[in-house]
C-alpha cells in the first residue's frame, strides 16, 4: 500500500509539472484568430497546391471561418467555411506540430527529393507564427501532414475539393 | 484494497493527459551527425536593411562541408562582417539556438492590437532535410527574451573592434 501511495504521489506530481502545452500550439481558444496554411509541392519541385483555413472570433463565438484553395498552377479559391471544421483541423495542425524534429539524417546520402509539406501557421494581424518544411525522411511528421492535408481536403465543400489531390 | 489502489492509479494517471507526453521537442542530435546546420536571426521592420546574424555550425557528415564554423553580420543586403568561429564557439552557439527554441509555444495574441509595424525577430533554422521559421514579438515577453538571449549570443562573437556595428538586441 505505501508503494502505491508513492507511485501516486510521483505520477500526479509528474502530471501537475508536465508543461501545458505539449506542441506548438496551445488550446484552441488561445488562438481567437488563426491562420492555418498547408502547402504541398510535387517530388520534382516543378509545382505546388494548397489549402487554407483561417477564423475570427468575437467574445460570442466564431464571427468568421474562411477556406481557401490554391490548385496546381491555378489561382487561390476563397469562401465561408462552417464553423465546426476548426477544432479538427486546429488539432490535426497541432498534432503535426508536435512531431516536427531537426534531427540528424538516419541515412545520408538520402534520397531527398523537393517532396514537401510546408505548414504555416500564424496570428492574421501580427505577422507572428511558424513555418516548417517536413519531408519524407522524418515519417511520422509526414504521415501527420497527410492526415492533416486530407481531413482539410474533406472539410472543403465538393465544387473546391475537387481541384485538390489527396495525398499519402 | 484492489479497489483503492485502482482508483489511486486512475486519479494519478488522469493527471497525465496523452497529449501531453511528448514535449515540443526538436530533438536535436550531436552536431557532428549532421550533414548540413545552419541558423539565421533576423531583426525585421519595415525598413529596408533589416540586420541579421547568419551562423553555419561545423558538420561531420558529409566530408565535403566545411570543417570550421562561421558568423556573418549581414545588412542592406551586404555581408558587413564575417567570422570564423572555433570547436567551443560552434558549441556555445549550438547550445543558444537549441535554447532560443526549447518549447516553444505559439502565443496568444496580445490582448491590445499589436501594430503590425513593430519590430519583429525571426529565427530560421535549416539541416539538410528539414527547416522551420519562428517569429517573435516583443509583446510576448518571455520568448522575446529568449530571442535576445540568442542574438546577443551570437553578437558576443564578433569582434571587439567591430562588434559596435552590430545593434544590441
Amino acid at each position: 500500500m505505501r508503494s502505491f501511495l508513492l507511485l501516486f504521489l510521483v505520477l500526479f506530481l509528474f502530471g501537475l509539472h508536465l508543461p501545458v502545452s505539449a506542441q506548438m500550439l496551445g488550446k484552441l481558444e488561445d488562438y481567437p484568430e488563426l491562420f492555418i496554411a498547408i502547402h504541398y509541392q510535387l517530388p520534382d519541385g516543378s509545382a505546388n497546391e494548397g489549402m487554407q483555413l483561417s477564423w475570427r472570433t468575437s467574445e460570442h463565438g466564431f464571427l468568421k471561418v474562411k477556406g481557401t484553395v490554391h490548385p496546381i498552377k491555378q489561382p487561390m479559391i476563397d469562401f465561408d467555411m462552417p464553423m465546426a471544421v476548426v477544432a479538427p483541423i486546429f488539432e490535426k495542425a497541432r498534432d503535426l506540430s508536435g512531431l516536427f524534429r531537426l534531427q540528424p539524417p538516419a541515412n545520408w546520402p538520402s534520397k531527398v527529393t523537393n517532396e514537401m509539406f510546408n505548414l504555416s501557421v500564424s496570428h492574421s494581424g501580427l505577422k507572428t507564427g511558424f513555418y516548417l518544411i517536413i519531408r519524407r525522411t522524418n515519417p511520422d511528421a509526414w504521415t501527420a501532414a497527410a492526415k492533416l492535408w486530407n481531413d482539410l481536403r474533406t472539410s472543403m465543400p465538393p465544387a473546391n475539393r475537387e481541384s485538390i489531390h489527396e495525398r499519402n | 484494497m484492489k479497489g483503492i489502489r485502482a482508483l489511486f492509479l486512475a486519479v494519478a494517471l488522469h493527471a497525465v493527459p496523452a497529449s501531453q507526453a511528448s514535449a515540443a521537442d526538436l530533438q536535436f542530435g550531436p552536431l557532428d551527425q549532421y550533414v548540413h546546420f545552419s541558423f539565421i536571426l533576423r531583426i525585421e521592420s519595415d525598413n529596408p536593411g533589416d540586420p541579421s546574424l547568419r551562423v553555419g555550425l561545423p558538420t561531420r557528415r558529409d566530408p565535403s562541408t566545411p570543417k570550421v564554423g562561421s558568423v556573418q553580420f549581414v545588412q542592406h543586403g551586404r555581408t558587413q562582417i564575417s567570422q570564423k568561429l572555433d570547436a567551443q564557439q560552434s558549441q556555445t552557439l549550438y547550445k543558444a539556438i537549441q535554447a532560443l527554441l526549447a518549447d516553444y509555444v505559439l502565443a496568444p495574441p496580445p490582448k491590445n492590437r499589436v501594430s503590425s509595424s513593430q519590430p519583429r525577430f525571426t529565427v530560421f533554422v535549416g539541416t539538410s532535410d528539414e527547416s522551420a521559421n519562428f517569429t517573435f514579438v516583443k509583446d510576448q515577453a518571455s520568448q522575446w527574451k529568449k530571442a535576445t538571449d540568442a542574438w546577443n549570443a551570437v553578437r558576443a562573437l564578433i569582434p571587439k573592434e567591430q562588434i559596435e556595428n552590430v545593434p544590441v538586441l
